[in-house]
């Protein structure tokens, strides 16, 4: 049996705004397997970065983890304190934003800053520090790794920048790499080369949970794959599974979406209407207001995921009706 | 061609840094855009295609060469001269959040093109035109008194189509106009945008990096890097067969929305792309091409035409 290196489950993560609670996050359970690249699918404001917050224990107030479990390698994340998070972070799990000039320092080289995470985990020597940033630099790609050392990140092009990130979350060899949108502030030449260096990663046992609104990305990298709307989990599957047989509307609506645009049909397929404001509370389905397949009763009763096959479970009233008949 | 509703020739845009250095970003581009018709230009970040697009409405000032809108030049025009060619060429810009005055209704930021023209003569007038515009790019009708952040992004883009088309111009820059949102919601638009063009019978310069959104969109291509054109044609002549290197390993890099294509071999890039500070001699894709030669570095490659596709390179077969 494969070692899951993170599950969580029945995660709730909540915004105490003025308004009242915001529930951001809904009884959200993923497994990520030793070694595994499992993808978050879903459009904006679905709850993808939230799970990626709340799964790195950087959801800041009036934002809260309200209940439910994240296991690290067995390791209770939620009940830990501050100072022990930081202790984790970076070194057993870290994260990849999606711009990589944000998130980088400016006014520091490179190098510095990827000797920096060293530092703070590990009691390594200077000297030592620094050659093993360099190697990492150029495990990630990075030519001329000595010159490009003492670079500041604005001398660095958008995809060499994105490297350095990824040199920075995985040079303490992190057991869980979470990358938010990864390559989608990239070109597509770079995008192809970002990829094939996540792929490369999950040969030393790291896992990956990489969120994309992109469907091509995680056609190319994900070994299994959520679908996130309005903060639940909808439908998960094996990769293979879900893009031949996607079974909830939302999916179905996604896939055809992009692969409209691929064919040559004139008119596009779309989803109407836009992601719910989740500050209303809603009792049904939340996807009702925009399925095309809907019945009366998916407005006032929310779906539970159903297992459909060993790998693939949905949140759908209409599919579980169609198994019983 | 008589035919061209827009046409430019030798474009050069240059910004001046210290020291006398300068940004090439545009290096001397020419292309026409015909009555109807829908022109992409795809390009990585970088390579000039945003430039390009505000030289051709008149939004910006070219170094050296020309724009001419029907026959009729608009570079080096005076504001004034300028300013009834504004009302035929219009531009939708990418990012829908920053684009709309937050301060401004949707009245406002609608009715305002209409208002800077003296189109309408009573305010009743402006209203009607407005709310018709509301209507012809789906947006609710009782928007009119609402700001821009209580709509979406995708609303947001219909409001900034809304100002393009106020005016009924003949052709629209539409700049990276749905890189900005979800695929459902950039259907959507891409859908409002074909509809538009069939009815007000428009023109349009797509500018996108997207390739599947630039093929299901244009007649046709203008595939650019690091200032130049590498190729130009028909759409799908383009997609069926890239001629130019460059735009081969744009299609390469197109991804499969097939999981079991995964390990198909794609041609990759290495290195870092030149800077149009200090753009390479002779053919500026020459440092990253497979297949440069001496040729290449010494001189610069003409558009030439094979069959109707015209490129940029000097080692095409046949």
């Amino acid at each position: 049996m494969i070692h899951n290196t993170l599950e969580v489950s029945n995660l709730n993560t909540s915004f105490f705004t003025e308004q009242g609670e915001v529930k951001v996050l809904r009884d959200v359970s993923i497994v990520v397997g030793e070694g595994q690249v499992v993808g978050i699918v879903g459009e904006s404001g679905c709850g993808k970065s939230m799970l990626a917050r709340s799964i790195m224990g950087l959801v800041r107030k009036p934002g809260k983890i309200t209940s439910g479990s994240i296991l690290l390698d067995g390791k209770e994340l939620t009940t830990l304190s501050k100072k022990e998070l930081c202790a984790i972070r970076g070194k057993e799990m870290s994260m990849v934003f999606q711009e990589p000039m944000t998130s980088l320092n400016p006014t520091m080289r490179i190098g510095k800053q990827v000797q920096e995470v060293i530092a703070i985990h590990d009691d390594l020597g200077k000297q030592e520090a620094r050659l093993r940033a360099l190697e990492i630099l150029s495990t990630v790609g990075i030519p001329e790794v000595e010159a490009r050392y003492n670079a500041y990140p604005h001398e660095l092009s958008g995809g060499m920048r994105q490297r350095v990130m990824i040199a920075m979350a995985m040079v303490l060899h992190p057991r869980l790499l979470i990358a938010d949108e990864p390559t989608t502030a990239l070109d597509a030449t770079v995008e192809t080369q970002i990829i094939d260096l996540l792929k490369r990663l999950t040969n030393v046992g790291t896992s990956v949970l990489i969120i994309s609104h992109n469907l091509g990305v995680i056609a190319q990298v994900a070994d299994f794959l959520y679908v996130l709307y309005a903060g639940r989990v909808v439908e998960w599957a094996d990769v293979y599974e879900l893009f031949d047989n996607p079974l909830h509307p939302y999916t179905q609506g996604l896939l055809d979406a992009v692969s409209s645009l691929r064919s040559q049909s004139k008119s596009l397929k779309t989803i109407r209407g836009t992601v719910p404001n989740l500050a209303e509370p809603y009792e049904g389905c939340s996807f009702t207001p925009r399925c095309d397949k809907c019945a009366l009763w998916c407005a006032t009763k929310a779906p539970e995921l159903a297992i459909v096959s060993p790998n693939h479970e949905v949140s759908c009233h209409m599919v579980e009706r169609d198994d019983d008949l | 061609m008589s035919e061209a509703l827009l046409e430019a020739r030798d474009l050069v845009k240059e910004f001046p840094l210290r020291r006398k250095r300068r940004v090439h970003a545009v290096g001397g581009v020419s292309l026409s855009v015909r009555e109807g018709e829908t022109l992409a230009i795809v390009g990585e970040s970088g390579c000039g295609k945003s430039t390009l697009g505000r030289m051709l409405v008149g939004a910006l000032a070219p170094t050296s060469g020309e724009v001419r809108f029907r026959g009729q030049t608009i570079t080096g025009l005076k504001e004034r001269e300028l300013f009834q060619f504004r009302r035929q060429l219009q531009l939708v810009f990418q990012d829908p959040y920053a684009s709309l005055d937050p301060r401004m209704r949707v009245r406002e930021l609608i009715g305002e093109p209409l208002v800077a023209h003296k189109m309408c003569d009573s305010k009743d007038e402006l209203t009607l035109r407005v709310l018709s515009l509301v209507e012809a790019v789906g947006l609710p009708t009782d928007c009119l008194k609402r700001y821009p952040h209580e709509f979406s992004g995708g609303q947001r883009q219909r409001i900034g189509i809304a100002r393009a088309i106020a005016l009924d111009p003949s052709l629209i820059v539409c700049d990276e106009p749905v890189s900005a949102l979800d695929v459902s919601v950039q259907n959507q638009i891409l859908n409002l945008l074909a509809e538009l063009q069939e009815e007000w019978g428009l023109a349009y310069v797509f500018i996108s990096h997207d390739l599947s959104v630039v093929r299901h969109v244009s007649d046709r291509i203008c595939v650019m890097f690091l200032g130049k054109v590498m190729e130009v044609g028909p759409t799908e002549e383009v997609f069926g067969e890239a001629r130019h290197p460059y735009t081969q390993l744009l299609l390469d890099s197109m991804l499969p929305l097939d999981p079991r294509m995964r390990d198909r071999k794609r041609r990759t890039l290495e290195g870092e792309p030149p800077s149009p500070v200090d753009p390479p001699s002779g053919c500026v894709f020459r440092t990253r091409c497979p297949y440069a030669t001496k040729l290449c570095a010494n001189e610069e490659p003409s558009l030439r035409l094979k069959g109707n596709v015209k490129v940029a390179c000097h080692h095409l077969n046949g």
